[in-house]
């Protein structure tokens, strides 16, 4: 099926699918996911990084936690914690390769897409003007939580 | 030992290919932060190898491929990606790259790369 011939519903269906395949893929510790909710501009994300996509799907990926799991997230990946001024930069490299991944399971559902360089979102960022918005919600051992925001804009 | 220039928008990235490199017993001579800088510094290093990160700032790695080989033909280059899709694989090769590298990468998925291009 080509992007033309899919629906709004369907095109968030591979959105969905393709998050989770991709946080599962690129994040080696098992995650507990729930199931998407819709939700309402604004925004308000403390820690985080966004990504945005252009083509078929247009929007930004935006995943939020806390700076402690994104140090252990790149310890569990790389064999070290990362912290001070590499934890920015391993947060914004965390989102490009869940966004890379989520692009090429999109490609393969017959979605082109391209993204952007990461934005790293920090103190009190509110975001709007977003269409519509899914959060799914990924949790991990120890109450450990990783929001994934889904902004769309077709 | 090969000589060289990593190209990634990410410090952590670098920091991670140059100590990935360093361990294998080849020197890092150089770090570029985008395509553009990558080009200048090739011109001034002519490392031995180039890797390349696709999605950057200022330019992007493709570009900054074609413009390398367009002035050195002969340059040696490793796509380092998290874009993984065909037609972006494809993209790469046909503008010169010699390997296509999926992040996340292992040391063994390094050592391998390298392996084939030395």
């Amino acid at each position: 099926m080509t992007a033309g011939e899919k629906s709004m519903n369907e095109i968030i269906k591979d959105v969905y699918n393709g998050s989770i395949v991709s946080v599962k893929k690129i994040i080696p510790i098992d995650p507990e996911v729930s199931a998407p909710k819709l939700i309402q501009p604004p925004l308000r994300v403390d820690f985080g990084v966004m990504i945005g996509y252009t083509g078929n799907v247009k929007g930004e990926l935006i995943l939020q936690s806390n700076d402690a799991f994104f140090s252990h997230i790149g310890e569990k990946m790389f064999g070290m914690p990362v912290e001070g001024d590499m934890l920015d930069s391993f947060a914004g490299e965390l989102g490009n390769m869940i966004a890379g991944s989520l692009s090429t399971y999109l490609s393969e559902q017959g979605l082109t897409t391209d993204i952007t360089h990461p934005t790293i979102l920090k103190g009190d960022a509110t975001l709007s003007g977003f269409k519509r918005a899914l959060l799914v919600e990924v949790a991990y051992p120890n109450d450990q939580i990783l929001s994934i925001y889904l902004l769309l804009n077709n | 030992m090969a000589r060289i220039l990593v190209t990634d928008d990410a410090a952590f990235m670098r920091m991670q290919l140059k100590n990935i490199f360093q361990s294998l017993g080849h020197e890092v001579v150089g770090e570029a932060e985008n395509g553009q800088v990558a080009i200048d510094l090739y011109n001034d290093l002519k490392p031995d190898l180039v890797t390349m990160d696709i999605t950057m700032p200022e330019m992007n790695g493709v570009e900054a491929v074609k413009n390398i080989k367009a002035n050195d033909p002969g340059a040696t280059i490793v796509m380092c990606s998290a874009m993984g899709q065909q037609q972006m694989v494809l993209e790469a090769i046909q503008a010169g790259a010699k390997d296509f590298i999926v992040k996340p990468f292992d040391q063994d998925r390094i050592k391998q790369a390298l392996e084939k291009i030395f």
